[in-house]
């Protein structure tokens, strides 16, 4: 999961980023840590509105609130600090896993002159948005010197591979829409910092490929039934009944938290 | 002769003696041969085959037939193979991770997982022979 961008360091946000941190569990809205936290953001909404409603839409996303969270954030986005406010709109979708959305907003933030590219570009790659980062590449190499020591090969292989089969950064978010609702479903978030990682994986039989995985801090049972719901809405939802040519994906178990924290 | 089924229960045997990530990594492979071949033989008996030519590999042959199965196919055996096609293709990448990427961690959870999937695609081709010994 993703902790609350640093633009809001108050007690509130540190107290979501403890949740974030303690558990990759979708919380309960009416739960009482909750709600002693949403009465503390209420108290903030005289002295600083777009603080609260990004707060509340955050704590929303970690939730699984999806209409509420966006409901939060087009509040927040008609007040001043837009650019802050659309980056924090971001993590929430990321961390909601509604991924369509989220590329909608990661298109702006990718265009290197807003200043968010370094920060983003490995997450943004994470939630499907391969050509857009690899488009952007060249210019904010220019606007970010550190960044040319960045290996980027398997972005560039990604970036052909989905050339040669026509494959969109829109198909792969199609997949991982799918993804994060049964995420909300089963009320398991993404584990670690990453919504998913990507690997070319390159058969010597076969046309190669993107293989996207989602890391659940959950049993291999409970992973195993996910991917069949996978399997099922692939079939039902997606346009041509299968994943779109020249890539897969699926959920994989992670490390727990006690352990990755341990680590 | 060997079945499906029986790579299947090996698959089983391995993982219960695995100590080690070359034994998941066997475990692995086995089981996806046992879902490969049974999806392939409920595909060769479809009555009306798909038409759909990749350009390479009988892996990825299969499971553009299965993926796209022929319109004239019945409901439900279509429903299997777009089923089949799309679990196995989700297999088809655990696996190529655990026979040709040997700089990849392969563990235990992996293994276990790739027992309930050739499970179920087992039980799915079985459920689609049936079905179309009915249609007989």
């Amino acid at each position: 999961m993703i902790n609350l961008p640093q633009t809001i360091a108050t007690e509130t946000a540190d107290a979501i980023n403890a949740l974030i941190r303690e558990s990759d569990r979708f919380r309960d809205w009416n739960a009482p840590e909750i709600q002693t936290l949403v009465r503390k953001i209420e108290k903030l909404q005289k002295v600083d509105a777009r603080q609260s409603f990004v707060l509340l839409g955050s704590l929303a996303a970690i939730c699984g609130n999806v209409d509420d969270m966006s409901e939060n954030f087009n509040k927040a986005l008609h007040l001043p600090s837009v650019p802050e406010t659309t980056h924090e709109y971001w993590v929430a979708l990321a961390n909601a896993g509604v991924h369509g959305k989220a590329q909608e907003i990661g298109s702006w933030l990718l265009d290197p002159k807003r200043g968010f590219f370094p920060k983003v570009w490995q997450q943004a790659i994470g939630m499907g948005e391969v050509l857009e980062v690899w488009n952007r590449w060249s210019d904010a190499k220019k606007t970010y010197p550190d960044l040319s020591q960045v290996d980027f090969s398997t972005v560039e292989n990604a970036a052909a591979i989905m050339g040669a089969h026509g494959l969109s950064d829109q198909d792969i978010a199609s997949v991982l829409d799918l993804m994060g609702e049964i995420q909300r479903a089963h009320k398991i978030m993404f584990s670690g910092g990453l919504v998913s990682i990507l690997k070319v994986v390159r058969p010597p039989e076969d046309p190669p490929y993107l293989y996207f995985t989602i890391p659940l801090d959950a049993s291999v049972g409970e992973i195993h039934a996910m991917n069949r719901e996978l399997a099922r809405l692939v079939v039902e939802r997606l346009s041509k009944g299968a994943f779109p040519q020249g890539m897969t994906a699926s959920f994989v178990k992670a490390e727990p938290v006690a352990l990755r924290t341990a680590a | 002769m060997v079945e499906p089924d029986g790579l299947l229960t090996q698959a089983i045997a391995l993982l219960a003696s695995a100590g080690n990530e070359l034994d998941y990594r066997n475990v692995i492979e086995r089981a996806y041969y046992s879902a490969y071949h049974a999806a392939s033989a409920f595909e060769e008996h479809l009555p009306f085959r798909s038409k759909a030519q990749p350009q390479k590999g009988t892996h990825e042959a299969l499971l553009q037939r299965l993926e796209r199965p022929d319109t004239q196919l019945d409901y439900g055996l279509k429903t299997i193979s777009k089923d089949v096609g799309t679990q196995l293709r989700m297999f088809k990448a655990i696996r190529e991770l655990a026979t040709y990427e040997l700089k990849e961690t392969i563990g235990i959870h992996q293994a276990e997982e790739a027992i309930l999937i050739a499970k179920d695609i087992l039980a799915e081709c079985n459920q689609g022979q049936r079905k179309l010994k009915t249609l007989k």
